[in-house]
């Protein structure tokens, strides 16, 4: 009776390849009418396998790492399908995009304020009627020398002063609405103009058009500042005419 | 500018895997572990169990392959959807989830070769190594001269034993161990 210790020699010298003819063909006869046998073979041959294979093993590897970078790679993918995230970037689209307006918007804003800026002027004093009544007068010569030194708080006062007292004066609404628009009283300045314009018997008419488009410029009502530059140049073959298609074209570059 | 048209290649997948391509590899990721997925996720799987059997399918067919006999009579695709169908009804028997039947995701081709031959292979191979791996370092380092057909005096010698005697027994001992722990499992009582 073969102890354990020398069936399992026997197997290692069977599966090695180390039994001579004789012993191997006998050595399989046993293995054929002994099942046990003939397991205790093959689970031997089976751990010799497990250990010494290379290629499956490298194989496996192999297979763990490129699984482990795609599922790394898809999951990226699917982090975009994450609610919070869904919600999050939503967020942060939603914040861009206001930024981006907000920004041309402003940018535009600026560039309105800057086309303003280098059109606006002081009309100059050359059309204001002296007064026949010496007070008003008097008060008038104050108001024009304070709008001369830009004073237009001080102008304004005076010229709203006269303007109590005789209210006809267009010319004086005219240079109120100056005052106003560089006090940035800009709504005042405009109902200013429009009175102007309303009036139509003046010689204010042009300019005040012009003063206006710039008000309605200056407050970033565009649309509102071309009907009134769109009238000026069909309506005034003259200087404000001009002024008004090269505002109009400037406005169209924005 | 015009379209540019890509001509899709048919690799050769078997011998991609085979000789171990990467590239080959990755693209067979790309291009099936979703389908996969899918199957196994219709079937009481998770992502984990879909990564475990999809690895073991390739296995597999690599096995398959290297025995030299391998002609694919289908796509790649079904072969590989077959394969992996087969190695997921047995897990789902292992975990007894009850005999409720697969339900297909892709068009089944049933397997008719060696394939069950070779999974149950590949299950022994499987269990083996885990056995061995469980073992101490000693052992670890004996066996595997000794499967190496290492002498049993470079064994002896490596391992600074006093003598070649013992360096047999030190093997017989630490072989029996693994011997042992293998049929203590039921895994292995299940695949005789």
């Amino acid at each position: 009776m073969h102890s354990r210790e020398q069936t399992i020699e026997r197997i290692e010298q069977y599966l090695h390849g180390e039994l001579s003819d004789t012993d191997r063909r006998s050595f399989e006869a046993q293995m054929n009418s002994d099942p046990s046998l003939q397991q205790e073979v093959e689970l031997h041959r089976g751990i010799s396998e497990a250990v010494t294979d290379r290629k499956v093993r490298a194989l496996e590897q192999q297979l763990h790492r490129i699984n482990k970078e795609y599922q790394e790679r898809s999951g990226a993918k699917t982090v975009a399908f994450n609610p919070r995230l869904l919600v999050a970037a939503s967020i942060l689209v939603i914040f861009i995009v206001s930024a981006v307006l907000l920004y041309t918007v402003e940018f535009k804003t600026v560039t309105h304020q800057t086309l303003y800026t280098e059109h606006f002027e002081a009309y100059p004093l050359y059309q204001v009627k002296r007064s026949v009544d010496d007070t008003e007068d008097k008060i008038l010569q104050e108001a024009n020398r304070f709008y001369q030194e830009k004073a237009y708080g001080a102008a304004l006062e005076q010229y709203q002063t006269i303007l109590d007292m005789d209210p006809d004066r267009i010319d004086l609404t005219f240079y109120t609405g100056i005052c106003l628009l560089s006090l940035d009283k800009t709504e005042e300045a405009k109902a200013a103009f429009h009175r102007i314009i309303q009036h139509k018997d003046n010689l204010f008419v042009n300019q005040s058009k012009w003063y206006l488009a710039l008000a309605h410029l200056k407050l970033n009502q565009i649309d509102a500042s071309q009907k009134v530059l769109n009238d000026l140049q069909a309506s005034d073959t003259g200087k404000y005419g001009k002024l008004s298609v090269n505002l109009l074209e400037e406005l169209e570059a924005l | 500018m015009g379209k540019k048209h890509v001509k899709k290649i048919e690799f050769d997948y078997v011998e991609g895997i085979v000789k171990g391509d990467d590239t080959v590899i990755k693209y067979i990721y790309k291009s099936f572990f979703t389908s996969i997925f899918n199957f196994i996720k219709l079937n009481n799987g998770n992502k984990e169990d879909a990564e475990d059997i999809f690895q073991e399918a390739i296995i597999i067919i690599y096995k398959k392959a290297i025995t030299g006999n391998f002609q694919l009579t289908s796509s790649f695709h079904t072969y590989l959807y077959a394969v992996c169908r087969n190695l997921w009804l047995k897990q789902l028997k292992k975990r007894s989830v009850g005999e409720k039947g697969l339900e297909d995701t892709e068009h089944y081709v049933a397997i008719t070769d060696d394939l069950e031959e070779i999974i149950q292979h590949r299950e022994k191979f499987v269990l083996f190594r885990e056995k061995f791996e469980a073992l101490g370092e000693d052992c670890k380092k004996v066996l595997r001269m000794f499967f190496e057909r290492r002498s049993m005096q470079e064994i002896c010698d490596e391992m600074g034993y006093s003598s070649v005697q013992y360096a047999k027994k030190r093997k017989f001992n630490c072989k029996e161990h693994l011997v042992e722990a293998i049929k203590n499992d039921k895994r292995y009582q299940e695949l005789l």
